[in-house]
């Protein structure tokens, strides 16, 4: 076991990784100024073209539960960004962290630039501000 | 115990990706695994094969492949386990990144633009800055097929006697080369790839296609077609090199456009296998808030 293994995964932008269709600028649907951070239970994953996606329920504090969806660069940068796997290097059910920017429709969408495992493990594939800050 | 993976080294990481790299089927330029010129003199040197009938043969991988074994993300450091990645953009901000990536698209010569009658210009440019909007969407932006010439040069040719089957990442098309004639005007029915026939001009395959949507464009900065659109392609196998270049001719049009000539070199490798493909879906397109097309 590898405890000294430290995986910092930084993809910066969105790479039109395989194919063009359907990309859009990041910026014509999130804004990049309002980060947001959600924590909730994986139940469906869309490795698709040109964004693939993760929809997770949230919980707030009433316990009502609401249906996010993670929106993500291409399955092709995905695996450059070490998921090898694919979909398989998730499990649904379990609890994941995604932090990332807020829609600019209101709408219950994020676009993710890091993602927190249940074990701990913290892949950031989107880093950097509007600014260009790092 | 919890294995915290912790992004510390982040100070070391030099952030940026490089774009072209990750599109395998982008090998227009050449093609080949690397050594450009030499490569493709040495390829075209080759003798060109032909199939049993005495017909140049066409088939195989026009694209280069990785084996399973080297999928290893190009940016990973083996000994820290750490990801570098390249980011080539100006700044460095993705905002940025995407705009540059947009005005990319649209900086062509003009020579090499499609020339559109006048009545057309503003149409031309509506759909420039409302390709991503429900208003005039780009087909392409919403995962409907490229059209030809717009999806360019297949990934790999199959052949037998009486066609020959262009394989593209999501599509196919079929150039039918047993001397048959398109289907008579008033039996069209208006597809994405049209119908296709390939006659033989020596060593070159003149592929004429007609019976188009409309639906498709020739190009992203709004470049629409109209059914009557016919496209004639010219393709060439020297040795193991493989030319492509295509000319539109369209009522909406001044003057046939042309698209530049392509070049690739066949994948030699026995083992070659080309991914899976998979699906494209528009989910956003009644999120955009902002218009922009980067």
């Amino acid at each position: 076991m590898k405890d000294t293994l430290r995986w910092a995964v930084v993809l910066c932008g969105l790479l039109w990784a395989g194919t063009a269709s359907a990309h859009h600028a990041l910026q014509s649907q999130f804004d990049t100024t309002k980060p947001l951070t959600l924590k909730g239970t994986l139940q469906r994953i869309e490795w698709i073209n040109p964004h693939a996606y993760f929809w997770f329920d949230v919980k707030d504090d009433s316990g009502a539960t609401k249906q996010w969806g993670a929106e993500t660069v291409g399955p092709a940068a995905l695996r450059q960004a070490g998921f090898l796997r694919g979909p398989a290097s998730f499990r649904i059910g379990e609890q994941y962290t995604f932090e990332g920017f807020s829609a600019k429709d209101g709408g219950e969408r994020i676009f993710t630039t890091a993602i927190s495992f249940p074990d701990g493990r913290k892949v950031t594939i989107f880093f950097g501000d509007a600014a260009g800050n790092r | 115990m919890k294995r915290r993976f912790i992004i510390g080294s982040l100070g070391a990481l030099t952030v940026a990706i490089s774009l072209a790299s990750a599109d395998i089927a982008a090998q227009g330029r050449g093609g080949g695994g690397g050594g450009g010129q030499a490569a493709a003199a040495a390829a075209a040197a080759l003798p060109t094969p032909k199939r049993p009938n005495g017909v140049l043969d066409f088939s195989g991988i026009w694209v280069q492949t990785r084996p399973r074994a080297e999928a290893v993300p190009a940016a990973l450091d083996k000994e820290s386990g750490n990801y570098t990645n390249i980011l080539r953009s100006r700044t460095g901000s993705p905002v940025d990144f995407e705009r540059d990536s947009g005005v990319r698209q649209r900086v062509v010569p003009r020579e090499a633009k499609p020339w559109y009658k006048p009545q057309y210009w503003e149409r031309v440019q509506f759909n420039d800055v409302h390709g991503h909007s429900l208003d005039a969407p780009d087909p392409d932006f919403q995962c409907m097929p490229a059209g030809v010439p717009r999806i360019g040069m297949p990934q790999e040719i199959l052949q037998t006697d009486t066609e020959m089957v262009f394989l593209y990442p999501l599509h196919q098309r079929r150039i039918y080369i047993d001397g048959r004639p398109h289907p008579p005007e008033s039996q069209w029915i208006g597809t994405w790839f049209g119908h296709s026939v390939g006659t033989w001009e020596g060593d070159t395959l003149v592929i004429s296609t007609v019976d188009f949507n409309g639906l498709e464009w020739l190009g992203w900065p709004g470049w629409f077609t109209s059914p009557d659109k016919t496209v004639t392609e010219r393709m060439r196998r020297v040795g193991n090199t493989l030319t492509w270049q295509a000319t539109v001719e369209d009522t909406v049009l001044l003057r046939p456009w042309s698209t530049a000539q392509q070049m690739r070199l066949l994948n030699t490798d026995p083992r070659a296998e080309l991914e899976e493909p998979l699906p494209c879906i528009e989910r956003d397109l009644g999120h955009i808030v902002t218009k922009e097309r980067g």
